[in-house]
């Protein structure tokens, strides 16, 4: 027999419990300031559900099983899914915007040994029913606010928008196949081989330029000048100046220096459909916090309607945070004969400090410590 | 402060001339006492040595900012960090080989492929269309096929001497390998001036 937490999961005890449950508790009251919703959905979903809602699933990253019926469950992967799901069924006459919030553990199966978690703790919005010309400006920023109030948290916030590289894959005619190699190399900044592969690709010399480009075209603000002074195509020209635009009213909010830019960012390909962002803290090598535009997914559920959120993986910022001072407990220290009588006490002192009963059979009566 | 991951043995060898003729300070490295994390001498940077697909680990885990990491680990492992840097030591390819009286292409029967890089031979042989067993194998892979354990292998080759001793013959190559310089995806956004740095004098010394 074996008593292990199942491979790729971690038990949470006393103080990480606790701080993770703080942790949680700080970021839903925040989300919950700017009135999103809270929202809960079964930790089970059609399986069926992801491979709609993502049209290039990792299926061996579902955890997936059968019900008595013969169907194809998954543990749920996220909370946008779902959340579609939702929305799509029962909020087709509600009055929009609709603002959800959640805090859920979320389950994706990775590579043995790697010191990935197959399930994390995900806190996070949807915005739906407004397009981007609203609706991208208050969840970054709300993004940011979350992450603001969190202490000692030195963090960057990158913004992208997917919709570029997709331009320029249109722009260049390649194959869906051709496209996706090509969005690994960008993804993955490996310079040398996206050189190599652009040339057995034989593209126009401006687009190879630009793609190039595309692994440096990252940084602070000036990066869309940079990139400006190399693209003549209007469509592309456009998303510059809207990203431009975004970036001006964030810094205008007061988050100027916590955003940078990245028009190398890819995403997952064919869901995101505009706006995409990702955020780092120092000292954490993976990030804390992803998310974007989804334009086309609701439809896929029959009920087209523009979103956007985003999620904050909450055991990566974990590693981050400082224990909190525990209050002291109040003690009530009987022998065992006046049991009764020490539950009597307990049922009065209760309020805010915690209580610890304690059996003590040296004393004769009850014994109540820090008052 | 940079933290940087060097795969041990050969390419160590190779990087630390591009850090030394760049203005680094790896006296450390060239004497090692029993100090597992090596200070530089002139910059703000510690080096530390690992197997090569520990450094991609450290440096997707952030323990590591930069790595130096062969093209052909990178292709066996999945790597999650930015790949920014063609160091251009290291180099050697991935080729097929086997016996020169074995026919791989046109084999009818079942296919036996032995290597240390069963990713790299899977993604091989399925994009030429060809089903074969892929047969791990941790080390010495050219005695596989003398020895009849498979029919070819998947291998890393530098001169080939090793492959001609024991009477094997390069049936194709698969890809062209070197040394990758790569980093950890939030370590190129916080500490970019850094790493940009790093970046432009290790590569001004290949120009």
């Amino acid at each position: 027999m074996k008593f292990y937490s199942p491979l790729g999961t971690r038990d949470y005890v006393l103080e990480e419990a606790r701080l993770k449950k703080q942790l949680e508790r700080e970021i839903d009251a925040r989300l919950a300031s700017w009135n999103y919703q809270e929202i809960e959905t079964p930790t089970i979903e059609y399986y069926e559900n992801y491979q709609v809602g993502f049209e290039s699933l990792n299926e061996k990253a579902l955890y997936k099983f059968i019900d008595e019926q013969g169907n194809l469950l998954s543990l749920r992967a996220d909370m946008t899914i779902p959340i579609a799901r939702v929305v799509a069924k029962k909020f087709r006459n509600a009055e929009m915007p609709l603002r959800f919030r959640y805090c859920a553990s979320v389950f994706k199966v990775h590579e043995e040994l790697t010191g990935k978690k197959n399930e994390i703790s995900d806190c996070g919005v949807e915005l739906l029913g407004l397009p981007k010309e609203t609706g991208d400006l208050e969840v970054i920023i709300c993004a940011l606010d979350v992450l603001s109030t969190l202490e000692n948290m030195t963090f960057i916030l990158e913004l992208g928008d997917s919709r570029f590289f997709n331009q320029i894959c249109e722009k260049v005619e390649i194959t869906d196949e051709e496209k996706n190699h090509l969005a690994k190399l960008v993804g993955e900044k490996q310079v040398t081989d996206l050189a190599l592969y652009l040339e057995e690709l034989a593209l126009p010399e401006d687009y190879q330029v630009i793609i190039n480009q595309l692994v440096w075209w990252n940084g602070k603000f000036d990066v869309l000048e940079k990139a400006r002074k190399k693209i003549v195509d209007a469509d592309l020209l456009r998303i510059l100046d809207e990203l431009a635009i975004l970036y001006e009213q964030i810094d205008y909010l007061g988050y100027g220096d916590q955003v940078h830019i990245d028009l190398g960012k890819i995403g997952r390909l064919n869901y995101y459909t505009g706006i995409i962002f990702e955020a780092f803290v120092e000292g954490v090598g993976l990030r804390i916090l992803s998310g974007g535009r989804y334009d086309q997914l609701l439809k896929k559920f029959g009920f087209d309607l523009p979103a956007v959120g985003f999620s904050i993986k909450v055991d990566q910022l974990l590693k981050k945070m400082e224990s909190p001072a525990q209050p002291e407990p109040i003690t009530i220290e009987y022998p065992q004969k006046l049991m009764l009588e020490a539950l009597k006490k307990r049922q009065i002192l209760s309020g805010q400090s915690p209580i610890e009963l304690k059996i003590n059979n040296q004393l004769t009566d009850i014994r109540v410590r820090g008052l | 402060m940079l933290m940087i991951a060097l795969t041990k043995g050969r390419l160590e060898k190779a990087s630390l001339p591009l850090f030394e003729k760049n203005g680094y300070g790896v006296e450390k490295l060239k004497n090692k006492g029993r100090e597992l994390v090596f200070q530089d001498t002139k910059k703000d940077i510690a080096y530390f040595l690992a197997k090569a697909p520990d450094c991609i680990t450290y440096v997707e885990h952030g323990v590591a900012d930069v790595g130096i990491v062969g093209k052909d680990t990178l292709l066996e492992e999945n790597c999650n960090c930015y790949e920014l840097l063609d160091l251009g030591i290291g180099k050697c390819q991935f080729i097929v080989a086997g016996l020169s009286d074995c026919d791989l292409w046109n084999m009818t029967g079942h296919i036996k492929i032995g290597t240390k890089y069963p990713r790299v031979a899977r993604q091989y042989f399925n994009q030429r269309g060809m089903d074969v067993e892929i047969i791990k194998i941790e080390g010495s892979v050219e005695v596989g096929p003398l020895l009849g354990l498979c029919d070819g292998i998947v291998d890393i080759m530098e001169t080939g001497t090793t492959l001609k001793e024991n009477g094997l013959v390069v049936f194709d190559t698969v890809s062209e390998i070197s040394a990758r310089l790569i980093v950890n995806k939030a370590s190129f956004i916080l500490k970019k001036e850094e790493i940009l740095t790093l970046l432009d004098d290790i590569k001004s010394k290949e120009a």
